[in-house]
């Protein structure tokens, strides 16, 4: 029978989740370790962003348990057929991340707090792959951003640079 | 009000947020994601890095200077017949490069004396050094570190018919200081071949009498000398000096052996040991500006020496060749490397600044 923990979101909603998949977090694991998890955990995280980082921690749970039980007949057939199933599962990830950007600004910070190196690891990729190519205007718009600088602070900012602004 | 705070938003994300997006930049891409707002901006970046991994390039002349990003497949303008520059790039030649900035020596026209400066491409910017009262055309000449670091020397190494002498200065300094260096015999004196600055040491090295590896310890201002690798090849020439992630490595081509041989010095043992595998990295010589860079496993560029003059053919070697072809084939040219043609300019490998720099 798996160990289950409380979660609390900042918004006072539960999640009950199993110890092996909530242990990703080394926040969380280092609480549980000292024994200051018992009854709910509270979490400064809300409830819309940790359901995502649950998911996020489901995810690879899942593909750790699979891996340990597989024996090697057809297990590279099985790993290329997964690694497909990931990567789709990532897209999909990501695309509502995209779609959706205070939750992607949200679940930085979270993984950030909890202490989820692959789950931060994997927003960062996505943010950069989000701006690379692209002008600051088109950052600023992509993701709601005001250009703070007078005008005479960004004319120099553009000029010490010249030649990669250029279109 | 809403639209407000969610403005606010992406507005504050932390350094470390940032320091880790900008990781898995390239630079130019990190150059435009700091000019999104104040905040990005202010960010400390301290140990970021870029993920270029090839070195760029810089081609020039006079009136004209372009920067080719290999990473991006992109040409830059940075300036274009632009007249108050003209005079600076006339006749200009190529002392060293490092950290984004080239080192250039300019012959003044009415007096004997050089001028040497710095040039960045990446901010077009030139910081001039004291002038010299010698022709450097024989001369090595390398410095330490970017011109806008305190840390920053610059060496010119140069030989007449009775002694070697060191040339050193600091950006911002008003004259060289001139420094002999000691250990002379009865020989000829010629001057260093290449020299690199490494950790607190400039090694220099002289493959022709005599054959030998002096360092300088900068602080100490003291000389030392050791053995020069064995010569095993037969005739030896182009000797080049570089240095990666605080190694020295020496490349050379063994003539008769008709092959390449890279050494790495072991300061703690005071010795050379033969380089028996480059690990994914790729080695552009040349006389001036001599670069190692890690390359992605297996991609076209790894376990590759590039050696040469920029207008020349290259020398191109794939480790798993380097100890048996002749040199003579395959020789790609370089706009078939790089991808593009660069015409009658002037052209070096040039590795862009760190953020922090």
């Amino acid at each position: 029978m798996a160990i289950m923990y409380a979660l609390k979101s900042s918004d006072n909603e539960i999640f009950e989740v199993e110890q092996k998949v909530i242990e990703q977090s080394e926040t969380i694991k280092k609480m549980i370790e000292d024994g200051a998890a018992t009854g709910e955990i509270p979490l400064q995280v809300s409830s819309k962003t940790l359901a995502k980082v649950l998911e996020w921690c489901k995810q690879r749970q899942h593909k750790t348990v699979e891996n340990e039980n597989d024996d090697n007949k057809g297990k590279r057939k099985k790993e290329r057929d997964e690694d497909d199933d990931i990567k789709e599962w990532e897209n999909k990830f990501s695309d509502e991340l995209k779609a959706d950007k205070d939750v992607l600004f949200d679940l930085l910070l979270a993984s950030n707090y909890l202490d989820l190196p692959a789950l931060l690891s994997f927003l960062c990729q996505l943010v950069a792959d989000m701006v690379a190519g692209k002008m600051p205007e088109e950052i600023r718009r992509m993701f709601n951003i005001e250009n703070d600088f007078t005008p005479e602070e960004e004319k120099a900012i553009t000029a010490e640079h010249g030649w990669a602004f250029q279109p | 009000m809403e639209n407000k705070v969610k403005r606010k938003l992406w507005f504050g994300l932390p350094d470390d947020i940032i320091r880790l997006i900008m990781n898995r930049l390239y630079y130019v891409d990190q150059i435009r994601f700091r000019a999104v707002c104040k905040s990005w901006r202010e960010a400390n970046v301290d140990g970021v890095k870029y993920t270029d991994k090839l070195p760029w390039m810089m081609a020039f002349n006079s009136s004209c200077c372009l920067l080719y990003d290999p990473n991006n497949k992109r040409k830059y303008t940075v300036f274009n017949d632009w007249s108050s520059r003209r005079e600076k790039f006339i006749g200009v030649k190529t002392l060293d490069g490092k950290n984004g900035w080239m080192l250039f020596c300019r012959e003044e026209s009415i007096s004997t004396t050089n001028s040497l400066f710095f040039y960045s491409p990446f901010i077009d910017s030139i910081i001039e050094l004291p002038k010299l009262w010698f022709d450097i055309c024989t001369c090595s000449a390398t410095f330490s570190t970017t011109p806008l670091s305190p840390d920053c020397v610059v060496f010119v190494l140069r030989a007449d018919t009775k002694m070697r002498y060191i040339c050193i200065c600091k950006p911002g300094d008003e004259r060289w200081t001139k420094l002999r260096i000691p250990g002379s015999s009865s020989k000829s004196k010629l001057c260093f071949d290449d020299a690199e600055y490494v950790d607190g040491l400039l090694y220099c090295i002289s493959s022709f009498c005599p054959t030998e590896m002096c360092t300088f310890n900068v602080a100490r201002r003291e000389w030392k000398t050791y053995a020069y690798p064995p010569n095993t090849g037969g005739w030896r020439c182009s000797d080049y000096l570089t240095e990666f992630d605080g190694n020295l490595f020496l490349s050379h081509y063994l003539a008769d052996a008709g092959r390449w041989r890279v050494l790495r010095f072991d300061p703690s043992r005071m010795d050379w040991f033969k380089v028996e595998n480059l690990d994914d990295k790729l080695l552009l010589l040349n006389r001036r500006v001599s670069i190692c860079c890690p390359v992605d496993k297996g991609s076209e560029f790894s376990n590759t020496i590039l050696a040469g003059r920029f207008s020349d053919r290259y020398i191109y070697i794939k480790e798993s060749e380097y100890e048996s072809r002749r040199p003579s084939h395959p020789k790609p040219k370089l706009s078939q490397i790089y991808d593009w043609n660069v015409g009658k300019l002037i052209c070096f490998w040039i590795q862009p600044p760190l953020p922090s720099c």
